[in-house]
């Protein structure tokens, strides 16, 4: 039998090898998907976003986890598409113009892709145009901005802008961070979503997929 | 005339284990995979990172309501940091960076998918580029104090109320691609692990606050950061 209390173990102490191992054996007894990555993976990726928070887990200990939960959830979605499910949710996301700061961004594509969402990463240094372009390309869900910098921070104003224009703000959900910002700038932007760490980040982007 | 140094990683002093503290994760303690990944990656970089720094002196015209002009040119540091370099009779201006091998580096890594790599480098890249800046502070008041003068602390563009933009003006006074450093059109610099800032220099010049003591950034994870190379006076 599947050790699937071992598959939550795997997830939460970042052990990919486990993860995939147990997954395979759960597929081959015909366990259903949704109930591994729901019953099991999920909370073993809520467990470590916990301990986070509580300053019992660190930045690396996120990453193992979501790269544990990516190589599982990589082995089971060609059968969740079989099932018609579908992802999490498809994310484009970039450091806006002007700016180069990238270490908190990627962590944020990190986090988000270990969590089932399929993330598109425009790197740095990205134009209103291409964030509108990669959204209509990818038919994204949610664009995520990030910067550092106070000046460049008032450049996803523009973005959000952009994004209007196209004609596209009603089908794609906006969420911001970076150091300088808050909740209250976001607001103020007409974004729809703030989180001041790459664990919270996740969370927020399943609220907004969810409203 | 200006004046290259190229440093090798040993001698920036940085404390690899101590890495952690400086980079907002105190508390973190590598082990098992992750310590080993971690001290692969600090063997990668020792191959690849060439951190130097470059540097003019030059002499100044003048302070003046936030400004500063030097070598004809006009910097907008903001009254504070002007008003501490009142005295000044020079300006050491510089760049440093951790170097192109080590840019491409990290862009590998953030291409090959290994995230947690990838941010070991980038955190390593921060601490790197941050000593560069302490080295190139300490060799330009040690030169300056052999020949009998006193400098200011550093003070960079982007820092307090000193514009990032204001690095054009930086580069204006050094050579093109200073240790191989460029602008982007808004003013940051490639390789993305580079500082850039100034230091003031004359006889009667005094050391003031900087960096964490005159900085207005609440949310810094750096405020809870005691370290020689971030002092706060
Ligand atoms: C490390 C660092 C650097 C590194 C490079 C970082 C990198 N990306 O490679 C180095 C030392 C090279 C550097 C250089 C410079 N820097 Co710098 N840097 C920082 C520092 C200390 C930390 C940034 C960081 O990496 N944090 C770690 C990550 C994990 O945190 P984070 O980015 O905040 O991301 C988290 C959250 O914000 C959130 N998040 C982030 N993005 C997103 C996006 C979304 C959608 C969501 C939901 C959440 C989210 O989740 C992340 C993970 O938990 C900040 C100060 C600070 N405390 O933020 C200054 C800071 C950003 N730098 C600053 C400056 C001025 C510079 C320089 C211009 C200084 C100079 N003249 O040399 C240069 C420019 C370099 C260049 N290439 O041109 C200033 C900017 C001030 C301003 N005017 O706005 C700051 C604020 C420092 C300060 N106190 O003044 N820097």
């Amino acid at each position: 039998m599947a050790n699937l209390e071992g598959l939550y173990e795997a997830i939460l102490n970042g052990k990919l090898e486990q993860a995939v191992e147990v997954t395979n054996a759960a597929i081959a007894e015909g366990i259903d998907p949704q109930t591994i990555i729901n019953g099991y993976m999920v909370k073993g990726m809520e467990e470590i976003g916990a301990r986070f928070e509580a300053g019992k887990a660190f930045v690396p200990n996120l990453l193992m986890s979501a790269r544990a939960m990516k190589g599982a959830l990589d082995i089971l979605k060609p059968l969740l598409k079989a099932e018609n499910a579908t992802s999490a949710g498809t994310i484009v996301i970039g450091t806006v113009k002007g700016d180069l700061h990238d270490i908190g961004k990627n962590l944020v594509a990190s986090m988000l892709e270990g969590c089932g969402f399929e993330v598109i990463n425009l790197g740095v240094d990205v134009s209103g145009e291409k964030f509108v372009e990669a959204a209509k390309e990818h038919n994204a869900d949610i664009i995520c901005m990030s910067a550092l910098l106070t000046t460049t921070m008032n450049y996803m104003k523009e973005v959000v802008s952009a994004v209007e224009a196209a004609g596209i703000r009603d089908k794609v959900k906006i969420m911001v961070g970076g150091a300088p910002l808050n909740n209250d700038f976001a607001m103020a932007i007409g974004a729809d979503g703030y989180s001041s760490n790459a664990n919270d980040a996740v969370a927020m982007a399943r609220r907004l997929l969810s409203a | 005339m200006s004046v290259t140094v190229n440093i090798p990683l040993d001698s920036l002093g940085i404390k690899w284990e101590r890495l952690w503290e400086e980079t907002g994760n105190g508390g973190y303690v590598p082990e098992g995979e992750l310590l080993a990944s971690y001290n692969d990656v600090i063997r990668e970089i020792k191959k690849v990172c060439r951190p130097a720094f470059c540097y003019e002196i030059i002499e100044c015209e003048g302070v003046c309501d936030g400004k500063l002009t030097v070598g004809g040119i006009t910097l907008n540091p903001g009254k504070r940091i002007a008003g501490y370099l009142e005295k000044a009779e020079k300006i050491a201006v510089y760049v440093g960076t951790a170097g192109t091998g080590f840019e491409d580096y990290c862009r590998e890594l953030n291409r090959s998918g290994d995230v947690i790599r990838a941010f070991f480098a980038d955190t390593a890249g921060s601490v790197i580029a941050e000593a560069v800046s302490s080295h190139a502070f300490r060799h330009i008041s040690d030169k300056e104090q052999e020949s009998g003068d006193r400098t200011s602390f550093p003070y960079s563009p982007g820092h307090c109320e000193w514009p990032v933009s204001d690095q054009k003006f930086i580069f204006a006074l050094l050579p093109d691609t200073p240790c191989g450093i460029r602008l982007t059109d808004s003013g940051l610099m490639i390789p993305v692990k580079s500082v850039s800032g100034i230091v003031g220099i004359g006889k009667n010049i005094e050391r003031k606050p900087f960096g964490c003591a005159i900085c207005t950034f609440e949310g810094c994870y750096k405020k809870h950061v005691k370290d020689e190379r971030h002092p706060v006076d």
